[in-house]
């Protein structure tokens, strides 16, 4: 029983930064069409400036993930206003999208690597304290990341549900040219999804620093197949899909080692076990678990 | 009187055509180094970067020395953060661009391998690993082009199991967590083989995907049914995060663990963590160089600012070698340095000279004689596999403060 605690436990934390990383990566996705490759130097981003603001500063931990999520935002309006928007004028199409992603990726990384070095860092927050509950072992750093990621869910999730913004993100993703004819102001919802997805990766980014207890340069980039993952199981584009996505590709993973499922998979299986549910899902379900759904975000 | 006339013109025009030409054709050696100069693993890369850039330095040096035409080059040194797909970048780069005779590194089997599969081998490019340590390298169909100045290990997957027999017995049982990769897998497997021949019992056997977003299930499953004694194949910046997870099993004990070189450094502890490393043991390649000591001052006064490892003079060796291989062959086309690392490396005999006598080393090699390099980290004598030939491990300690310590009578020579 305390081993199935454990695992559950491990995947739901892995689980719900899965799912707020893809949630970002699918709302871009579901408004503009993009497939935002950057979106793993995003979450480094994220947390190398926590850290800087945290560490190096000195200032107070959760003012450092605020002030780090607004300059994920800000990072993201920045590129909209200077680069994204022109391409979407000049027509630019999916694939040119993507690899202007892909190159911003890849401006990203040096950038952060010139900012902020090469050496493995970590928040000034003890890794190693735990919790017992009813014989698993709780990292005080896994609740953490597990009470504010549930927390940071609800949000998302009410938000695009009830929110003036993102009803108008949910009308624009299902029909563009509807939704501007009908009073939507598109400039206002492309520019909040970019700014939704620069603060979520920025967030991500703190938590997985906060689980791994240390970080370096290539955490986000390392996990960029997860979120894609997470955000086709959960059906491309649709928001609520990534977040239930995410959560169930962590569980997934982790659950697989225990000893009911097959003897316990090996865990440098982790990753296969993880694609092979993305196959037999789509499989049944080619588009994504939430594809029934008939409407996108 | 016509007769003087005549000899003396042909003893001019004799002169002057023998001081036209060179007394030998010159050998501009291009070498190009990949190894991780960021990341986890960048203290080794910076180190034994900085230490092939002064072989080749030394190496010129002695060339003119000897009156020796050409010159032997580092022309470019590449990062690849110790990941395979940037050390296969890093070497069409070099290969590509650069034009470079031949590597030296990556510092990581899995580089190595991944760069001799997809750029050296098809390109006939000579490389030399000069930390790579899996036995895989050894059965690779490399086409003799690639050769490793880092024992094989073949040899530490022995050497850990004497110290983990010597330090709890025969009997007990021992549990392997192996980072997923051309390193870890391959140690492991050793480990396990001689763990078993010797009469133990193996617990759990678990690898890890260094990409893994947390280790918490992998440190519950390292640490299920209790083991005896733990052997950790990692590198530093993976085993940062794998590390913390252990302890927070509340089940795992660092005074029953024995590492890899790879922690044998103190700057990396640190990094990782004296609360998590303190107590723990490990197994580490030593010189079997002549004048290690001398090597380690000279290289300070000559490259004063450079990150320092164990395994640096590593890399000098390396480049030396392939330096010499270029003069002795008097090309640089890998027939002529592969043929011609084996006669200045000492796997065909000759005789001795040290790394302090470089001039003398330049001077046999052009001379196209055999002889045995003795370098600071290693003298060689490739094997047919490349393999250099020879080991000497220390068994370390890590101390509560995070120091190193080893003792040179626990050392085990092969």
């Amino acid at each position: 029983m305390s081993d199935l605690i454990q695992y559950t436990f491990n995947g739901l934390v892995v689980g719900s930064i899965f799912a707020i990383a893809a949630v970002g990566i699918s709302l871009l996705y579901s408004v503009l069409r993009l497939v935002n490759f950057a979106a793993g130097d995003f979450l480094t981003l994220g947390a190398f400036l926590t850290y800087f603001l945290s560490v190096t500063l000195e200032l107070n931990f959760f003012f450092s993930i605020v002030v780090s999520m607004l300059a994920g935002m800000g990072i993201s309006w920045f590129l909209e206003l200077v680069l994204w928007r022109n391409l979407r004028r000049n027509k630019a199409g999916t694939l040119a999208l993507f690899l202007v992603a892909t190159g911003v990726a890849l401006m990203l990384r040096p950038i952060i690597q010139f900012l902020f070095g090469t050496e493995t860092r970590k928040f000034n927050i003890d890794i190693l304290k735990t919790y017992d509950f009813l014989g698993a072992r709780i990292a005080h750093t896994q609740l953490l990341v597990l009470i504010f990621a549930s927390a940071s869910i609800l949000v998302i999730a009410l938000f695009i549900s009830k929110a003036r913004i993102g009803k108008d993100m949910r009308a624009y993703a299902n029909n563009p040219g509807l939704a501007a004819v009908s009073g939507i102001n598109v400039d206002r919802v492309v520019l909040a999804t970019w700014l939704i997805s620069g603060a979520l990766g920025s967030l991500a980014g703190v938590f997985q620093g906060l689980v791994q207890g240390q970080f370096n340069n290539s955490m986000g980039e390392s996990l960029l197949l997860s979120f894609f993952a997470a955000v086709v199981l959960g059906t491309i584009g649709d928001a609520y899909g990534a977040l239930v996505g995410g959560l169930l590709l962590g569980l997934f993973m982790e659950l697989s080692q225990l000893s009911f499922f097959f003897g316990g998979v090996p865990s440098n299986y982790k990753p296969v076990v993880a694609f092979a549910t993305l196959v037999l899902v789509l499989l049944f379900k080619p588009e994504g678990i939430f594809g029934y759904r008939g409407r996108k975000v | 009187m016509k007769i003087r006339k005549v000899l003396l013109a042909t003893a001019l025009t004799s002169t002057l055509v023998l001081n036209a030409l060179p007394a030998q054709a010159a050998v501009d050696m291009k070498i190009g180094t990949i190894h991780p100069l960021t990341g986890g693993n960048a203290d080794y890369g910076i180190g034994l970067t900085t230490a092939a850039e002064w072989g080749a330095e030394s190496v010129t040096k002695a060339m003119k020395a000897a009156k020796v035409a050409g010159s032997c080059k580092i022309v470019a040194s590449e990062d690849d953060q110790a990941t395979p797909a940037l050390a296969v970048e890093a070497a069409t780069k070099l290969v590509k661009s650069n034009k470079v005779n031949a590597i030296v590194g990556p510092l990581t089997s899995g580089s190595t391998l991944g760069i001799a599969q997809s750029v050296t081998v098809p390109n006939n490019i000579v490389v030399i690993a000069t930390a790579a340590s899996s036995p895989t390298i050894t059965k690779y169909a490399d086409q003799d082009l690639l050769f490793r100045t880092y024992p094989s290990d073949a040899f530490q997957g022995k050497v850990i199991v004497a110290a983990v027999q010597k330090a709890f017995g025969k009997t007990v049982t021992l549990s392997i967590g192996a980072r997923n990769d051309a390193f870890g897998t391959a140690l492991a497997n050793v480990v396990t083989n001689e763990w078993v021949k010797g009469g133990g019992d193996i617990g759990r056997k678990v690898l890890w995907n260094p990409d893994n977003a947390t280790f918490d299930s992998e440190a519950k499953l390292l640490t299920e049914g209790s083991p005896d004694v733990w052997v950790i194949v990692d590198f530093p910046d993976t085993f940062a995060k794998v590390g913390p997870a252990l302890v927070r099993t509340g089940k795992w004990d660092a005074k029953k663990t024995f590492f890899t070189e790879a922690m044998y450094d103190e700057a990396v502890i640190a990094t990782i963590g004296v609360s998590i490393m303190a107590g723990a043991k490990g197994t580490a390649a030593k010189s079997i160089g002549v004048d290690s000591a001398k090597w380690k001052t000279d290289r300070k006064a000559a490259k004063p600012s450079t990150k320092e490892t164990f395994v640096d003079a590593s890399g000098y060796d390396a480049t030396v070698l392939l330096c010499l291989a270029a003069i002795h062959g008097k090309s640089v086309k890998h027939t002529a340095l592969i043929k011609s690392l084996r006669a200045v490396s000492g796997s065909q005999g000759g005789p001795l000279i040290p790394w302090t006598k470089l001039t003398d080393a330049v001077k046999a090699a052009a001379a196209g004689k055999k002889f045995t390099y003795q370098g600071a980290w290693t003298t060689a004598k490739f094997d047919a596999a490349g393999d250099s030939s020879g080991a000497l491990f220390r068994v370390y300690s890590i101390d509560a403060a995070g120091k190193l310590s080893s003792n040179d009578a626990e050392d085990v020579r092969f």
